[in-house]
């Protein structure tokens, strides 16, 4: 077997890929929080990535599109479902140097949500607003 | 090109498995490079080196010989420890380690590819 290495983290922040400008990555929200790890599972690759944006190696954004709206609605509990609230984490992700959200203005339409049900500052985009967004980056990661 | 990919679902359940390995195998046929593959929540499930399917692809095995032709593989360690996945439950040429390797490899790709569900 090869070298099978147990660090909390591997990889080393801004290590050989640093050269050339940052990358610009987005996470893509797509899942409601709760019926699958999806959501959580972005969040955990946000603040990896927050590490890596204070080195200037990457450049971060997340998006919230379809279910994934959901996942930074206000007044959840979780409780009852033995699981971390998701919506907790979110307001303190610019303590991670992830401060760029936006939803996509049709998924918010589509589920009778308004800005005033979430709990972070988000910017709204049109679709073409969203697929520009899209456009623009290196990497799309979707969750 | 250098190419990232990233999986996200386990063997023989989801499409997404399969799908990444024909990806793969098709962007070297091209000459492409891939810079790493990163497998994450059950897409750690992919590196159990008991799959035993009478008959059938043998995933984990696969996934192993693109290890050996020196293709970085990569489990999430945190969901291996979630799901299980010691080293010694592993495939050959697959190494268990954290996200910071996901963020290299999309650092150093000029394509990052994601399959899931």
């Amino acid at each position: 077997m090869e070298a099978v290495e147990f660090s909390e983290h591997g990889g080393h922040v801004g290590g050989t890929g640093a050269a050339g400008p940052p990358k610009k990555v987005l996470v893509l929200m797509r899942k409601a929080p709760y019926g699958s790890l999806y959501n959580w599972e972005g969040l955990q690759v946000l603040l990896i990535m927050g590490a890596y944006k204070m080195q200037g190696a990457v450049d971060v954004a997340v998006a919230f599109v379809d279910d994934g709206v959901f996942a930074i609605t206000q007044g959840q509990d979780s409780t009852l479902l033995g699981v971390k609230p998701t919506a907790k984490t979110y307001p303190a992700l610019p303590d991670f140097e992830i401060d760029r959200f936006y939803v996509d203005e049709q998924s918010l339409a589509d589920r009778n949500l308004t800005l005033d049900d979430l709990v972070i500052k988000v910017e709204v985009l049109d679709a073409a607003g969203m697929a520009r967004l899209l456009g623009e980056q290196d990497a799309v990661l979707p969750f | 090109m250098k190419i990232g990919v990233m999986v996200q679902e386990g063997p023989y359940q989801h499409q997404a498995s399969d799908s990444a390995w024909e990806f793969v195998q098709a962007a070297l046929a091209r000459g492409h490079e891939i810079v790493g593959v990163f497998f994450y929540t059950d897409g750690v499930y992919n590196v159990n080196r008991f799959m035993n399917p009478p008959g059938e692809r043998v995933i984990g095995k696969r996934w192993s010989e693109l290890g050996a032709r020196g293709i970085p593989l990569v489990a999430c360690v945190t969901d291996s420890t979630y799901r299980g996945i010691t080293p010694e439950i592993a495939v050959p040429n697959v190494k268990i380690s954290g996200l910071g390797n996901l963020a290299e490899f999309i650092q150093v790709a000029d394509r990052f590819v994601t399959f899931g569900d």
